[in-house]
């Protein structure tokens, strides 16, 4: 029966269980931290304007990388489309409306505590608890949102948690990406290569 | 009203083998699947996946496409709506099963008795 819990588990999750995807568009947004905190030496521009344009273009690679590694995931597992209903399209729908409705929140009240890290550390601390922990490691993902919503508190400048945020959207998507893919590996047994094609 | 063991032969065969339960099982938590996600699922070997296959298909449970992919075969396969229902009035039996042979348990009195 654990079994049959498992072949469903991962059948619904398994398009968001591709966690190598998510890893590659962790990557930007840390070499962006870096250059905001100057170890890249001013590489590409000193200026923002230019960085900027590189970091969207850096996103747009990743984001192009990711859909090899889609590819890849489905060469090697095969394919299974999600339903609406149990693919996570509605709750994201529903977490990102809430998350602009809390953003627009701490700007109107202006908090020192920041209310949208600690909303999402809630809603990362909701996956990694849900069906008996499966995938847990979202609770290091809320535990580094814990981590950043308390900046402010401890009267950390806005320069330097300019730099945290990208470290924290970066090193969760790493963290939740290396842990989806640990856990979709283990579920999942690809087929060798001379048995893979029907009858 | 029938006793556990009535309520057992009443399974429907086709989907109790543990296999097919298996397809079964991943066909309705997804859209659609391949061929080669059902093996990396199931763990079946591909002729036993398609003797499966081709029994679910016989009984109307599972519809199948056969294609072309990058001109190598490709199919794949969804729940029909009378293979959702099968498998929902499956687990509603088995349910069923287990709650009236947890009633019929006799007590087993403990050694100190």
């Amino acid at each position: 029966m654990a079994d049959l819990e498992r072949v469903r588990d991962v059948t619904e999750h398994y398009e968001r269980l591709q966690g190598l995807r998510l890893v590659a568009l962790g990557v930007p947004f840390l070499l962006s931290a870096s250059w905001r905190a100057g170890w890249l030496g001013g590489w590409p521009s000193r200026d923002p304007r230019v960085a900027g344009y590189w970091f969207v273009t850096s996103l747009g690679l990743a984001v192009a990388v990711s859909y090899v590694i889609r590819a890849w995931y489905r060469r090697r597992f095969g394919l299974a489309q999600s339903t609406l209903w149990r693919g996570g399209a509605l709750p994201l729908l529903a977490v990102s409306t809430a998350f602009l409705a809390v953003i627009g929140l701490q700007t109107a009240l202006s908090w020192r505590l920041s209310v949208p890290a600690l909303f999402l550390s809630a809603v990362f601390t909701s996956i990694g608890l849900e069906r008996r922990g499966w995938r847990r490691h979202y609770l290091a993902v809320a535990g580094v949102w814990i981590v950043f919503a308390m900046l402010g508190v401890a009267g950390v400048s806005v320069d330097t948690r300019d730099v945290a945020l990208d470290v924290v959207v970066g090193l969760g998507l790493i963290i939740a990406g290396l842990g989806d893919d640990r856990v979709l590996k283990g579920a999942l047994r690809p087929p060798l290569a001379e048995d893979a094609r029907p009858l | 009203m029938p006793g556990p063991f009535e309520e057992l032969t009443n399974l429907d065969r086709v989907v109790h083998e543990p296999g097919r339960l298996a397809i079964l099982t991943a066909l309705e938590a997804c859209r659609m699947a391949d061929f080669r996600y059902l093996q990396s699922v199931t763990a079946l070997n591909s002729g036993t996946l398609s003797r499966h296959l081709q029994t679910l298909e016989t009984a109307g449970l599972v519809a199948i496409k056969k294609g072309y992919r990058r001109r190598v075969p490709h199919m794949t396969l969804r729940l029909t709506r009378q293979g959702r229902e099968a498998i929902g009035m499956y687990w509603q039996r088995l349910d069923v099963l287990r709650r009236s042979a947890q009633e019929s348990r006799v007590p087993v009195p403990s050694s100190g008795d």
